[in-house]
């Protein structure tokens, strides 16, 4: 294993000394070092100090990823204890530096703990959340309400 | 009075939010991002945000996202069981039911066999008339000469123009349907025949056309270059590869297979196996899937002697047929077929599987046994139980089953 240093700086000018093979789970940095391999510091742009060093937290448990059983158990477990520690919005804040890192198993995981997080939300809570502005007339989202009535409603079931 | 005036202060106070607080968390997420999440959300979550904006709702809508979600659900959920059961003398009467989503089956204790209790009654706007056939979570109905689309998990449904034939005079009781889908170029087409008949019973004239599903839709005249001869369908339809096979009746007492390309749009007409002496009104034969190639299948003698016959298409274009192989079926092994007066058998919408199920109905505990060909065993029992008291005095009752997984197309118009 290669015990070459990696300086990674976040948008807020946090640094963090990793080493190479984590800094490739970033698939953005793996690029960037094949393009030219003598650069040992990385500027990242798009991703503050506290959302990296989680990134860099998953990547460094996620380094070698073993093959046996009991060994991805073990991740999924430490996957999920991971996932727990965050609310929606900083969950938002990962998936976006999971995106612009190109981390794909990151990405997988937030993905699929947002989903989880969000899907007994009401249309509103996504607006705040997601910070999306409300584009429709009064009369547009009735309409479209009406059309789904049914997934407003609590229970599911048919009635025999 | 008072009330409307509330509301009124209620519309006001709304919308003085939107404007005035700005929320202060800022957030944007590209649409690229939103893909990610989007197809791993259930069903109902996605109808409802809808809601959200313009843009949430048309990703949404997207065939894109359609897609995706019928994937990822195609290898996550678990396939749901539905049976449409429709009184042939009285159309209206009719019920459609399902299995719960996370159904756990109980395992039979005779023969350690999962039966499934379909206890769920799908009552929903829209369903109606006869049943024509399912596909990708979309259901196809056709009420008089008009045909419904209707999506069981959104609870969409559409209703397709009139089809207006111009050779074929009357077509109220003579029309076919089959609603396929052809995943070149992703299109869910309705093919429709509708036929005329002679004094005499014979088929004088059939036109054919298609519907491709999508923004004003219209029917138009199928685009085979070879006319096939006139016929009207006699059985169930069935797909194969992207091929519609059904029995039909080509003249008075001559009875082939007729296939359609759903892709090409090419008619083929396969003569029946001599031997296996197929009279579709008349004989208890059936078409099937049988390990991807398309088999016909005779079981008059079935509760004599426990099993049917079937032959295998080896070249379409030529009518060439496999020998006849005979199949032991279970008949004896499960009571209340042995019991019966008679069985009926169909093929269901998997390679190598039938459903066997008693001709009389037990209004109380109407059953069906889901047989696998190649591995030779029952793998399903299929029960309705406590059907509606109006199918009591029914007495031709049309049973179809199939298993599905949910999807969230819209179907535009």
């Amino acid at each position: 294993m290669s015990s070459n240093k990696i300086v990674l700086t976040s948008s807020d000018g946090e640094s963090f000394e990793v080493e190479e093979v984590v800094a490739r789970k970033l698939q953005i940095v793996g690029h960037m070092l094949e393009d030219d391999c003598v650069i040992n510091e990385i500027p990242l742009q798009n991703v503050t100090g506290d959302i990296l060093s989680m990134v860099i937290e998953y990547c460094k448990t996620h380094v070698d990823e073993e093959e046996s059983e009991e060994a991805q158990t073990k991740l999924k477990t430490w996957d999920e204890e991971f996932m727990k520690k965050f609310d929606i919005k900083t969950l938002l804040q990962i998936i976006l530096a999971a995106n612009y890192l190109n981390v794909k198993g990151l990405l997988d995981l937030v993905s699929q703990t947002i989903a989880d997080t969000i899907k007994d939300y009401t249309p509103e809570q996504i607006r705040e959340v997601f910070g999306v502005e409300n584009d429709y007339t009064e009369e547009e989202e009735a309409e479209v309400r009406k059309e789904n009535a049914w997934a407003f409603d609590e229970a599911d079931t048919p009635k025999p | 009075m008072r009330f409307s005036f509330r509301l009124a202060a209620g519309k006001r106070e709304r919308k003085r939010r939107r404007t005035v607080v700005k929320p202060q968390w800022k957030i944007s997420i590209p649409e690229n991002v939103l893909m990610e999440i989007l197809p791993r959300l259930p069903a109902k979550s996605l109808m409802r945000f809808k809601c959200v904006s313009k843009l949430w709702y048309s990703l949404i809508s997207s065939r894109y996202l359609t897609n995706i979600f019928h994937k990822s659900s195609s290898s996550t959920q678990g396939r749901r069981l539905f049976m449409s059961l429709v009184d042939k003398e009285m159309n209206y009467n009719y019920a459609l039911v399902s299995s719960s989503r996370d159904s756990v089956p109980v395992i039979s204790p005779y023969d350690s066999v999962p039966v499934f209790d379909l206890d769920q009654y799908l009552d929903m706007r829209g369903i109606e008339g006869c049943f024509v056939n399912a596909l990708r979570g979309l259901v196809c109905f056709r009420i008089g000469t008009r045909v419904r689309i209707c999506n069981l998990t959104t609870r969409q449904h559409v209703t397709l123009p009139i089809l207006r034939p111009i050779t074929v005079a009357k077509p109220i009781d003579n029309v076919w349907n089959y609603f396929g889908h052809d995943p070149v170029h992703d299109e869910y087409k309705v093919f429709s025949t509708v036929w005329e008949m002679s004094e005499e019973e014979r088929v004088v004239r059939s036109e054919h056309h298609v519907l491709v599903l999508g923004p004003e839709a219209s029917w138009r005249n199928t685009q085979n270059t070879i006319t096939p001869p006139p016929h009207r369908p006699y059985s169930q339809g069935i797909s194969i590869n992207n091929v519609l096979y059904y029995g039909a009746w080509v003249d008075k007492n001559r009875c082939v297979v007729m296939s359609f390309d759903m892709r090409s749009e090419e008619f083929t007409l396969i003569e029946l196996p001599l031997e296996a002496g197929i009279v579709w009104n008349t004989s208890p034969a059936n078409l099937m899937n049988y390990k991807g190639k398309l088999a016909v299948f005779e079981y008059s003698s079935v509760l004599n002697s426990g099993s049917m016959d079937l032959w295998v298409v080896k070249d379409a274009g030529k009518s060439q047929w496999s020998n006849k192989k005979t199949i032991d079926l279970p008949i004896f092994q499960t009571r209340s077929l042995a019991m019966s007066n008679g069985v009926l058998i169909h093929a269901t919408n998997h390679s190598c599987e039938i459903r066997l199920s008693s001709k009389e109905i037990n209004i109380h505990k109407p059953h069906s046994v889901i047989y696998d060909l190649e591995k030779n065993k029952i793998t399903r029992h299929i029960q309705v139980m406590n059907l509606f008291d109006s199918f009591c005095i029914c007495k031709f009752l049309d049973v179809t089953f199939w298993d599905d997984i949910e999807s969230i197309m819209y179907l535009e118009t």
